[in-house]
């Protein structure tokens, strides 16, 4: 089987795998849950807010902060690291498949589950603020449909970063999930705060995710402050555009994935 | 069909600090070659080398021309592993499909190939189940039923009989010899030695502590024993007699006397097998039957690991 088709058909195969674990169907509840509450507390938020810098900081502090980076960086680990751990991969590796190939159809289906999960999580909070068209929201600003593209992509590519980095990590530790909250927490916590010029910062995917936000927005400092940090009230115009990064990230992490994939036994001995 | 050999030229193995294999050449070409070993002994570490799963640390595998890490060579290969896993909520033949899908046929000659590989191992009627409520029996022949459905060049089966009653068994063993006689190469590990006896034609291999301890036929094996005892069971009506005129060979080492039989021991086999021979052919009528009781392979095994 050429590589195209195999990445092609490992993904189609990763993806219903995904989507048959209960991780998908527990975000979607807890982004209905979610919405639920906002739908019932609208009114109050519409009163205190500009349309525009409620939906921007509530997709921010739980879509974006939150969900992508842990989703995401899940969903990553497990496509690739789920079968080697229940040891179902001996079928692939036995058979002339690509390595590479197959880790990129794998990383591909867990950014698209994940993407899919933060679109129509954010699709269901748009939904949940503006539904009752009675709300006053102050200065009349209401929530934008116009943002909804921007989220849209810094959430596919945010998914395709953080799902490659997952991939990276299921390929290369025995405890890649400690590993990616050790990023997350760790690392992305320490780095993404730093200010604005300090270069550290081209190293964390949520740094770029969140200047994708900012750019969706005219810039406000009252909204830069929860976006962007204290450290950060504007972000560096030096830096590579977001979605380079984005991308550069994601390539990278994929192609050290693939790399360390092909080239790593994986069987411990444990039959014998 | 070309022969295909598979090939391990001093090949050793080390998990860390561990040595699973060491120094072991073995080469296994048409027909059925049998593994046999205790638990822990490193078959399934030469399988899965030979799979590709595992790079050796040192020494080479070949299959056919290359090594098992490239594409071209896992073309060839079909694997059964010994572990039980699966893509339970898949049926059967779905599985089988995918992985036959993996192996490159079309998806519909795929499906064709599956039913009919299943069929063959005796699941036809089941092979639309859930693989999550298969028996072990049932799970164990849809794992070879992936390994032969590509029609392998190379099979390599690890303790392929685990788990199946003794129909199925048989139907699974009519199929690795035929599988055998067909040319390919077919590599049969087990640690139940009697299951590889009349399975394995074209010779065993005996593995035991990652070391290669001997290759060849059953028989052929035996003969490198010279130098151990071997026994023989004499029948006979008149157990007493028999065994006194066998103290009275060279050739005869220790005679024990049984109710209907007489129980030999031998250093010299070719000069044991004269002498009862023309004993047996003397107006007497001494010995009614004889039977070599070493030339079964639990013998060969135990006399090559004590």
């Amino acid at each position: 089987m050429n590589p195209a088709l195999t990445a092609l058909v490992l993904a189609r195969q990763t993806t219903v795998r995904l989507l048959r674990a209960r991780m998908p169907w527990l975000l979607l509840l807890g982004a209905i849950a979610g919405a639920v509450l906002v739908a019932l507390i609208g009114r109050h938020i519409a009163r205190h807010n500009r349309g525009d810098v409620a939906l921007g900081v509530i997709t921010w502090l739980t879509y974006m902060q939150f969900v992508l980076p842990f989703c995401a960086l899940w969903f990553g680990v497990q496509a690739v690291q789920g079968d080697i751990e229940d040891r179902t991969s001996v079928y692939l590796f036995s058979r002339p498949l690509s390595r590479p190939a197959m880790l990129l159809g794998k990383w591909f289906a867990a950014a698209l589950v994940s993407a899919l999960l933060i679109l129509l999580g954010i699709g269901i909070l748009y939904v949940a603020l503006t539904w009752d068209r009675s709300r006053t929201w102050q200065l009349g600003v209401r929530p934008p449909a116009a943002m909804l593209p921007a989220f849209a992509h810094a959430g596919v590519l945010g998914a395709l970063a953080y799902a490659a980095l997952g991939a990276l990590f299921g390929a290369w530790f025995k405890r890649p999930l400690i590993m990616g909250l050790v990023f997350l927490v760790g690392w992305e916590g320490m780095m993404a705060n730093l200010p604005a010029h300090a270069s550290a910062r081209a190293l964390t995917v949520v740094d770029a995710v969140r200047r994708l936000l900012w750019q969706a927005h005219a810039p406000r400092d009252d909204y830069a402050e929860v976006l962007l940090g204290p450290m950060m009230v504007h972000p560096d115009p030096n830096a590579l555009d977001p979605s380079l990064a984005l991308l550069r990230f994601a390539v990278l992490a994929g192609a050290l994935a693939a790399w360390v994939y092909a080239r790593r036994e994986y069987d411990a001995r444990v039959a014998e | 069909m070309s022969d295909v050999q598979l090939v391990f030229d001093a090949v050793s193995k080390w998990y860390g600090q561990v040595s699973a294999l060491t120094d072991v050449t073995l080469r296994c070409g048409p027909g059925v070659t049998g593994l046999v070993g205790r638990n822990g002994a490193g078959k399934s570490t030469l399988i899965k080398l030979a799979a590709g799963l595992l790079r050796p640390s040192t020494g080479t595998v070949l299959l056919g021309d290359a090594p098992p890490t490239r594409r071209a060579a896992r073309a060839l290969l079909g694997y059964c592993p010994d572990v039980d896993r699966f893509y339970e909520e898949m049926s059967g033949r779905a599985f089988v499909a995918w992985m036959l899908r993996l192996d490159g046929l079309s998806a519909r000659a795929a499906r064709e190939r599956a039913g009919e590989v299943l069929d063959q191992l005796g699941l036809g009627a089941a092979m639309h189940r859930r693989i999550a409520g298969y028996s072990k029996g049932m799970r164990q022949r849809v794992k070879l039923a992936q390994a032969l459905g590509k029609r392998p060049r190379v099979l390599l089966l690890d303790e392929p009989l685990t788990g199946l009653d003794p129909v199925a068994r048989h139907q699974v063993t009519d199929v690795v010899r035929q599988v055998g006689r067909e040319g390919a190469c077919v590599l049969v590990s087990s640690h139940v030695l009697h299951e590889l006896e009349n399975l394995a034609d074209a010779g065993i291999a005996l593995v035991h502590q990652g070391r290669l301890l001997a290759h060849g036929g059953v028989a052929e094996l035996r003969a490198q024993l010279s130098e151990r005892p071997h026994r023989l069971r004499l029948r006979t009506t008149r157990p007493r007699a028999l065994a006194a005129r066998l103290v009275e060979l060279d050739s005869v080492a220790r005679v024990a006397i049984g109710a209907r039989d007489v129980e030999v021991e031998t250093r010299a086999v070719a000069g044991a097998f004269a002498d009862l021979t023309r004993l047996g052919a003397s107006g007497e009528r001494l010995i009614d039957e004889l039977l070599p009781l070493d030339d079964d392979l639990e013998a060969v095994f135990g006399y090559l690991v004590s």
